[in-house]
Formats: C-alpha cells, sequence, structure tokens
C-alpha cells in the first residue's frame, strides 16, 4: 500500500518535472511540509496556548504566538535555503558490482545565503551532508550501491533540508538522466582461454603465458635498454639481452565458452582476466559468443571489454 | 546584514549509515551545540530554581558534572548506572518534596527536574530538540509565577539564548557568535509581525477549565485582624501594593480613603471582621453622586480583598471576577495569586432616605464590646452618654481629647492587657491603629455604632503614566460612624493628631527618627535615579496595562478602534486589507531585485572603484566587460593606465584563477585607486 502510494507520488513528481541533466530548484520543485518533530512542537505549542487560557496569562500566550510565528518564517527558511540551487550531473566513473558507484553532481547556489545543511542522496541510498556558499560551484559525489551489471541509471536524487530550526523539511526529488557502466563482479579463477592444442599451429614450446623471462641471448644493436641484463654486465659476462616470451609468443585470446561454470560466474573471471592482463600491458583479444574483439592492448580496449561482458546478454 | 561565511564551499561528511525512505534525524549532537543548550538551560531554570525545594539546585549541579565527566570520557555517556541512580534519586526526591502531587508547584518541579535529568541523556539531535522544547515550556512556567517587566525581558532573553541553541543544532558545522546572533535576530525579527498580529487579533477565550493556581509567595499585606503595633510593623516594608489611574480628575489627598476591610468584632484587643453567617442586609443608597472612575493594579496578596475608594458603585475584574460586598467592599472570587486589574467606579457622595435605619443585627454587631475591661474608657464613654450629648458631640469630645494631649508615633510604647485604658490614659502615643481602635471604642461605649476600617490612605502620582502608586507604608485604619440619615460615615482620628498625615503622606507626619523606620517604596526616594525609578515604574504599569491587562473587553476596543468592529467580519476584512498591504509591499520589493541584478563577490569588491570612475565621468557602457572597461579607461586617461591594469589583472586573477589572495589585493586596490600600493 505505502509502496503504490510511493510510487504514485514520484510518478506524480516525474511529471511535472521531467527527466533531465539539469536542475535549477524552484517553486516548481520543492516541496515543504513539517517533519515529525515539527508536530510535535505544533502540539507543544497548543499545550501552550492552554496553559495560557486556562491561566489567563498573556504572557503565555504571546509566547505561544510566537512560536507559531517563528515555526511560519522557519518554513520559508527552509525554502530558501534549497531555493535557487543549480544542480548539473557529470559523468560518472564506471565501477564493477558490489562497490559503490559515485554518480557526480555539481551544485551551485544561486542566492546570498547559500545553503546550509543540505542532504543528498538516491532512494535507498547513503546521504551525504553538503553546505553552500553563495555562486561557489562545487561537486558532489553521492554514492548508490550497485548491485547487477549493466546500466545504472541515477533516477531519483532527494535534495532535502530541514535548516533552520528542524522542523520543516523542504525537499524534492529529482529524476536525473544519466547513467553508469556497471562491469560484472571480478571472480579469480583459471584463465579461461583455449589450450595451446586447441589452437593449433603453435608447437614453440613458449607458452602464451605473460611476460616471464625466459632466458638471455648475446646483445644485438636495437634491442631495448631496459631489456639489458645489466647483472650480467656488471659480473663482466658482457652484454646480453633478457628473453620474454610474449616476444614472440601468438596472440591470446579470452573465451567465454572454455568454462562451463555459471555465467555470472564466467563474466567475472573474464573481467578479472581483462582487468589482470591489462595491468601487465599484455594484448589480449576477447571472444564472447557471437561477438569478438580483436587482440590489443590499452585503457580503451581494457573499457571496450568490460563494456561487453557488463552488456553481456546470455539468453543470446 | 552581512553574513560571514568561509571562503570554501565543503562537502561535510558523508554518513556510513544507510538511510532508508524515513527521514532520520539522529545525527550526533555536536559538541557547540551542548554548549549552547546548557547555556540556555542555565538562564531559564535559575529562577524557577528559587521558587522550588533546595536539593533541585544539587540535582543540577550533579547533571552538569556528569555531563563534564562524560565529555572528559571519565564515565561512559550512554546507559550507566549513575545515570539510573541520578534519575532515580531525582523522582523520590520529587516525590516527598510535593506532598500534594497535583498542584502546579509540583508540576513545575516535576518539569525542572526533567529539564535536568534531560540533560544527561543528550546523544542526538532528536535529544536536544527535545531539551529546546522542554525550555519553551520552562519559559512559560516562568511566567506562571511572575509576569512584572522585567520577568518579561528576562524571559524575552530565555527565549533569544533557546532560539540560538536551536539553531546550533542545524546548522553544518559551528559558526562565530555574531553569525549566529545575526541569523536568529532576522528570523525574530520575521516572526515579530505575525506574533503580535496574532496576540491583538485572536480571540481570548475564558478559561477552559479549573487549574490549580500557583501561591504566591511570602508576600507582605494585611491580615484579616488587627491588634496593636500590626500597621506599625507593616508600614516599614516598602513594598507596592497597587497602582491606580484615575479617568478624569485626581481626587484630594483627602478623598483617598482606599477600603480594604470593615472590622467589626472586638475581644479586647484585635479587632476581626464579622464572622460570615451574619446575615446582614444593608440598605442600598437612594442616589450617587460625585462619581470617580478608576483603574487598580493590584500587586498579589494572596488574599481575596480589593481596595476601593468610598462607596464603590460598579466594579469588573479583568480575568477574574470581582463582586461587591457588604458594607461596601470589593472582593475578588479567587484569592489575588498575581498582578491583576479591575476597575472601579465609585460615589463620593451617597443619599439614603430619610428613615433609613440599621437592621438590628447590625446595630447590635457595631455596638458589642468585651464584658469586661477597660473600665476607665467605658466610664468616660457613659458620662459622655449621661450628659445628653448627641452623636455629632461625642465625636468632637473624642476628637478633641486626642487633639489635646497625644502623640503620632511609629514606635508607641508596648501595651498590655488594657490595651484601651492605657493608651487614652497614659501612654498617650499611638499609631493610626490605636487611635481608630481606641476611638471605636469609645463610640461603642457610648452607645454609637461604630467599625474600624482598614486600607491604605494616600500615595504617590508618576507623572509620566499618571497613575498613584500605593504602598505598604501607606497602610492606614480608621473608623466608620453609622449617622442617622447620612448611613455610615468615614472618621479618622489619626487625623485629629497629625493632620499632615492625610495631606502629605506618612514621611511627613512622623518625626525624623521615625521616619526612618518607614519603609522605603518606589518613587519616596530622592537619589539621583529617581528619574529612572520613575521612568521604570511606568513602564512597568504600561506594561501591566496594555501587554497584562489585555482582555477579551481591550480586545474588542482596540477591534472596534482599528477595524470598525469586533465580529469576525470585519476581523477577516482587516486581516485581507493587511494581506494586500503586503503583498504588494513584496512584489515591489521582488521587482526592485530584479532590476539590480546581483553581484558575485569579486564584482563587489569593485563597487567603490567604478563608483569614484563615475565621479571621474567615466561611464561603463552596456555589456561592457570589466576588463574592456578598466582598458579604455586607461586608454583615455593615461595617468590611470597602471593603476587599472593592475586592478584589472587582479581580477582577472580572482576570476579565472580563483586566486584567494589576490581577492585581498583587489579589495585593497579597488579602495585606493589610483595610488598602487603593492606588497
Amino acid at each position: 500500500m505505502r509502496h503504490k502510494l510511493e510510487d504514485y507520488w514520484h510518478q506524480w513528481i516525474l511529471q511535472r518535472e521531467p527527466k533531465a541533466q539539469f536542475f535549477v530548484l524552484n517553486r516548481r520543485n520543492l516541496y515543504t511540509f513539517p517533519g515529525i518533530p515539527g508536530f510535535i512542537y505544533l502540539v507543544l505549542v497548543l499545550i501552550l496556548w492552554l496553559i495560557g487560557t486556562n491561566y489567563q496569562n498573556n504572557l503565555i500566550l504571546a509566547l505561544a504566538y510566537g512560536l507559531i510565528s517563528v515555526f511560519v518564517v522557519a518554513i520559508l527558511h527552509a525554502y530558501a535555503n534549497l531555493a535557487g540551487i543549480s544542480l548539473t550531473i557529470l559523468q560518472g566513473k564506471s565501477v564493477h558490482v558490489e562497490d559503490t558507484a559515485e554518480f557526480t553532481v555539481q551544485m551551485c547556489a544561486s542566492n546570498k545565503r547559500g545553503g546550509e545543511n543540505i542532504r543528498c542522496r538516491f532512494h535507498f541510498q547513503k546521504s551525504i551532508l553538503v553546505e553552500l556558499n553563495c555562486q561557489q560551484p562545487i561537486t558532489v559525489n553521492i554514492p548508490m550501491l550497485t548491485k547487477q551489471r549493466g546500466w545504472l541509471l541515477a533516477g531519483r536524487l532527494l535534495v532535502e533540508t530541514y535548516y533552520p530550526l528542524g522542523l520543516i523539511r523542504c525537499w524534492t526529488w529529482l529524476h536525473f538522466d544519466q547513467k553508469i557502466l556497471v562491469y560484472p563482479k571480478l571472480i579469480d579463477g583459471p584463465m579461461p582461454s583455449p589450450s595451446k592444442t586447441a589452437v593449433g599451429e603453435m608447437d614453440s614450446g613458449i607458452t602464451a603465458g605473460g611476460s616471464d623471462f625466459d632466458g638471455l641471448r648475446e646483445y644485438q644493436l636495437g634491442d631495448a635498454r631496459k631489456h639489458i641484463a645489466w647483472k650480467a654486465v656488471a659480473k663482466g659476462k658482457g652484454l646480453f639481452t633478457k628473453k620474454y616470451v610474449d616476444e614472440i609468443s601468438e596472440e591470446l585470446w579470452l573465451d567465454f565458452s572454455q568454462s562451463n561454470n555459471p555465467i555470472e560466474e564466467r563474466l567475472g573471471i573474464l573481467a578479472y582476466w581483462v582487468v589482470k592482463l591489462s595491468e601487465t600491458n599484455q594484448s589480449f583479444g576477447l571472444q564472447l559468443n557471437n561477438l569478438s574483439i580483436p587482440p590489443n592492448k590499452g585503457n580503451l580496449h581494457r573499457h571496450e571489454c568490460l563494456k561487453a561482458l557488463a552488456l553481456f546478454d546470455g539468453r543470446l | 546584514m552581512k553574513i560571514i561565511r568561509s571562503t570554501r564551499a565543503e562537502i561535510i561528511k558523508s554518513e556510513n549509515k544507510p538511510s532508508s525512505t524515513a527521514v532520520s534525524v539522529s545525527t550526533p549532537i555536536r559538541f557547540d551545540a551542548i554548549y549552547w543548550i546548557l547555556t540556555a538551560q542555565a538562564l531559564v531554570i535559575i529562577p524557577l530554581l528559587w521558587q522550588l525545594p533546595r536539593w533541585l539546585w544539587g540535582l543540577w549541579a550533579l547533571a552538569i558534572f556528569w555531563r563534564y565527566a562524560a565529555q572528559k570520557k571519565w564515565v561512559n555517556p550512554s546507559g550507566n548506572l549513575l545515570k539510573w541512580l541520578l534519575a532515580g534519586g531525582a523522582i523520590a526526591g520529587w516525590y516527598f518534596s510535593f506532598p500534594q502531587r497535583a498542584n502546579t508547584d509540583a508540576m513545575v518541579g516535576l518539569l525542572v527536574m526533567s529539564f535536568i535529568l534531560k540533560t544527561t541523556e543528550c546523544q542526538t539531535n532528536k535529544d536536544g530538540l527535545l531539551l529546546i522544547f522542554i525550555g519553551f515550556i520552562a519559559v512559560a512556567a516562568q511566567f506562571l509565577f511572575n509576569q512584572s517587566l522585567a520577568s518579561g525581558l528576562y524571559g524575552a532573553a530565555c527565549l533569544m539564548a533557546l532560539l540560538l541553541a536551536w539553531q546550533s543544532l542545524y546548522f553544518t558545522r559551528e559558526r562565530p557568535l555574531v553569525n549566529r546572533v545575526s541569523y536568529a535576530s532576522i528570523l525574530v525579527l520575521q516572526a515579530l509581525p505575525l506574533m503580535l498580529l496574532l496576540f491583538v487579533v485572536m480571540p481570548r477565550l475564558t478559561p477552559l477549565w479549573k487549574v490549580p493556581m500557583p501561591e504566591a509567595r511570602g508576600k507582605t499585606g494585611f491580615s484579616d485582624q488587627l491588634s496593636p503595633g500590626d500597621l506599625g510593623q507593616l508600614v516599614k516594608s516598602g513594598e507596592t501594593a497597587f497602582r491606580a489611574n484615575f479617568i478624569g480628575e485626581h481626587p484630594r489627598p483627602r478623598d483617598l480613603y482606599w477600603r480594604g476591610l470593615v472590622l467589626s468584632e472586638f475581644d479586647g484587643r484585635s479587632w476581626r471582621r464579622a464572622s460570615n453567617d451574619l446575615n446582614i442586609v444593608e440598605e442600598s443608597p437612594q442616589s450617587f453622586d460625585q462619581l470617580i472612575e478608576y483603574s487598580i493594579v493590584i500587586e498579589p496578596h494572596n488574599q481575596t480583598w480589593l481596595f476601593s475608594l468610598a462607596t464603590p458603585t460598579q466594579v469588573k475584574g479583568t480575568g477574574m471576577q470581582i463582586k461587591k460586598q457588604e458594607a461596601g467592599l470589593v472582593a475578588a472570587e479567587n484569592i489575588i495569586f498575581q498582578r491583576t486589574q479591575y476597575q472601579v467606579i465609585s460615589a463620593r457622595s451617597v443619599f439614603f432616605p430619610e428613615n433609613s435605619q440599621l437592621s438590628q443585627e447590625e446595630r447590635q454587631l457595631n455596638l458589642s464590646l468585651p464584658k469586661d475591661g477597660n473600665i476607665q474608657t467605658r466610664a468616660l464613654a457613659q458620662m459622655w452618654q449621661k450628659s445628653g450629648m448627641d452623636t455629632q458631640q461625642k465625636i468632637t469630645a473624642a476628637l478633641e481629647l486626642f487633639n489635646r494631649e497625644f502623640v503620632y508615633t511609629l514606635s508607641p510604647p508596648v501595651l498590655g492587657s488594657e490595651v484601651v485604658d492605657e493608651f487614652l490614659f497614659s501612654s498617650k502615643r499611638g499609631f493610626c491603629e490605636h487611635f481608630a481602635s481606641s476611638f471605636t471604642f469609645l463610640m461603642r461605649a457610648a452607645g454609637v455604632p461604630a467599625r474600624v476600617v482598614v486600607g491604605y490612605q494616600g500615595g504617590k502620582y508618576n507623572d509620566l503614566e499618571n497613575y498613584l502608586i500605593v504602598t505598604q507604608a501607606d497602610a492606614h485604619a480608621w473608623v466608620e460612624i453609622w449617622q442617622q440619615g447620612f448611613g455610615w460615615v468615614m472618621l479618622d482620628p489619626t487625623a485629629a493628631v497629625a493632620p499632615n498625615r492625610i495631606e502629605l503622606g506618612i514621611d511627613e507626619a512622623l518625626n525624623t527618627e521615625d521616619r526612618s523606620l518607614v519603609g522605603q517604596g518606589v518613587l519616596s526616594g530622592s537619589g539621583w535615579w529617581l528619574p529612572w525609578e520613575k521612568r521604570w515604574d511606568a513602564a512597568n504599569f504600561t506594561w501591566q496595562r496594555w501587554v497584562l491587562n489585555y482582555d477579551a473587553a481591550k480586545q474588542k476596543n482596540v477591534l472596534e478602534r482599528w477595524l470598525g468592529g469586533s465580529d469576525w467580519q470585519s476581523v477577516m476584512k482587516g486581516l485581507f486589507v493587511l494581506g494586500v498591504f503586503f503583498s504588494v509591499g513584496f512584489a515591489l520589493w521582488l521587482y526592485g531585485l530584479r532590476k539590480k541584478p546581483t553581484l558575485t563577490a569579486e564584482a563587489r569588491l569593485l563597487v567603490p572603484l567604478y563608483r569614484k570612475l563615475i565621479k571621474k565621468g567615466f561611464k561603463p557602457k552596456e555589456g561592457e566587460s570589466v576588463m574592456a572597461f578598466l582598458n579604455r579607461v586607461g586608454q583615455i586617461c593615461p595617468e590611470y593606465k597602471i593603476p587599472a591594469r593592475y586592478v584589472a589583472k587582479l581580477f582577472e586573477q580572482v576570476v579565472y584563477a580563483s586566486d584567494i589572495d589576490a581577492m585581498d589585493k583587489l579589495k585593497r586596490a579597488a579602495k585606493q585607486f589610483p595610488h598602487v600600493v603593492r606588497n
């Protein structure tokens, strides 16, 4: 019942204020209503009024009227605290499942007062506390827990304040049009690459394993300096060059079909190796059912692979 | 008002606790907020603690010490045995200190106690908020005990402190005092008009149900019996009894006999009120003349009787029921525990029918004397009676007796058992109660119905607000005598001895030695502070009349004067007009704001520079940037070239490089332009 009401409420808000990447808080999208302390306060004022009336005590009556007036003024102050603030959502960084994604929002108060004690959070997420000064934009990272891979939509951001007296809650729900790509969770496992026999022509005896040291050979002009075996030089044995396997190895492929694990686990292991191989700057390709990404290295390649894994639809 | 803020915008913290849809207010309370709450609490409860059992001071000290210990991490702030012991002890203490647990004192005690105990249980903002709320009720409790101008101002200070504490709960972080006070003041100033409006127009209701009234403490005043020496004690107090405001001319001093009580029973030493079961039907006067209209603001005296002049014909209380009683007295329905106002119209002359008679019972009451004692006085009176003197002659004889060799003094010798005889025939020195008492005795013994009246005589005018202030030093006793055709006639034997007492006041009637014994009331001193004292008392009186006594009747008057009617339609009409007025004002203000775009912080620094340049004849063009303008100034006037370029460079640094140091330099350069002071 409650959820249904809430859904209606959010539907209604969305109608008034459609999805966007930029919002300015104003009377169209700000709502004010007393919080629980506000209602307790109203009861308190009523009690004071009753005491004042029953004892025919004008000072207590004046106190009750004064407190009611403060309540009314607090409504305006709570509204003014948020009114005029502009929010722009920026591109967020991708994360892996179960990490906390952070949507970056730039906030700026246009009024002289700035904004005091503002709380921002996504629906059902942790909140952060923000203080704004006049016309000084700041960027805040608003966290959102990730539960599954794929596109994480920003959705409804709550911006609320109880300033100045905690009686009145002024808030808004902003439906931000922004998304973050969530990569699969990293799972440590054996490399899902085809065995050498499977690949066929490779019989050089060199495993397509990585950057392992494979021995020394005599130095030739043009060899990279960092590959010179300086220890051997120091021992007076002359110039030698370290041999690395990948220099002569064949292409390395990560293949989805290499294991019979559940889909998500396989994707996790693939993601793990994508990250691991990228860290050591190796070239690799990714075979994902009928999608194949040719071997390459670098950040862009890594992102492309992870994106493919994140958006992989197992039903195809 | 400029509000200082830190130059950086910042994100304070992100909370690790996931919050659900329900909004949690339970952020942990900051230290500065706790200090503010404790300060406000001290201000609020100190006046209440004076009225309550002494051990509450101890409880307060313990609670503060506990708080300190918790801060120092000597004790665990959340839940430990010590705290519960404190709470348990306090509840037990309350249970035994207030045997009647339903009266106002007990309730206020409970309130203060919980206010104090709550400070030991204050971890989150929610707790802080609750403390503030209790604080507001405690301020109301202050007003319950005392509503004077001073306590009103003190209460306002308490409220301000509470507001400051309250605000500190909802600031993102600690702020300097100036800052907080300015915020709170803005809030108060904005709330004030609405509060005044509500105070003036909200309907005043009569009490919805009966509540236990708090007792006024230690108030001086009359009791309902009069023994020799009682008034002599009373006049030593300088406390104010009441203030009276006359509508129309001031009565002459000799008309200022404020009647309070009529004492008709004499036991040989003390005069008492006649017991209530005597069913006395008084003949009411035929007609009145020479009316005096006045209102009185009486100080609490814990009794029901009120004071009035001559014969009251109409009485009306403010916020309480008052009624006329037999013997031309006025009394309130309940005891007077707080300052109260009432209005009276009195008649100085009353006319009785020619043949009016005292009822048998009343005649008997006012002639009764103890069976024996005071033989000499009785003998004298009987001699007058036998010689066939009429009432008037007997009075004259008695007054002549007093006039001959009696002395009016505040320190008469102590009298033995034969009070009247000793006074009349040996000591011959006395204060007004001695004269009144012995005069009445003489008259009764001589067959003339007579009674003693106690009250006040005279008073001092405060010309600032045109009211009369009557203090306990004006306490007085006199006599009333029944005369055929005139009714009860007032007679003051003291006037025969010391006429100055009546015309000039008690200070003038006494010798210097005695004068020092008389209580120094308001306006009786002569120091440099007298004008201030006068002003303060006048402010108090105005406060009483316009704030404390603003009741349904006054409200009706005010509304009729300002709105032309006190019915709800008129009030609505008035509010509507007021609303339209304010809306138009607000709209105009907003329009003014829109025309003047708000400047950025950097641009504001350039305002003095622009003013200077405009005065010199340079005018910024529409849409011209700061740089372009300064550049143009430099080109037109070569001597400004260097300073203009300097300012432009600084401005650039501030705007594009967000250089905070450059901001200060820019501020200085703009002020000192065209002089360039580099440092």
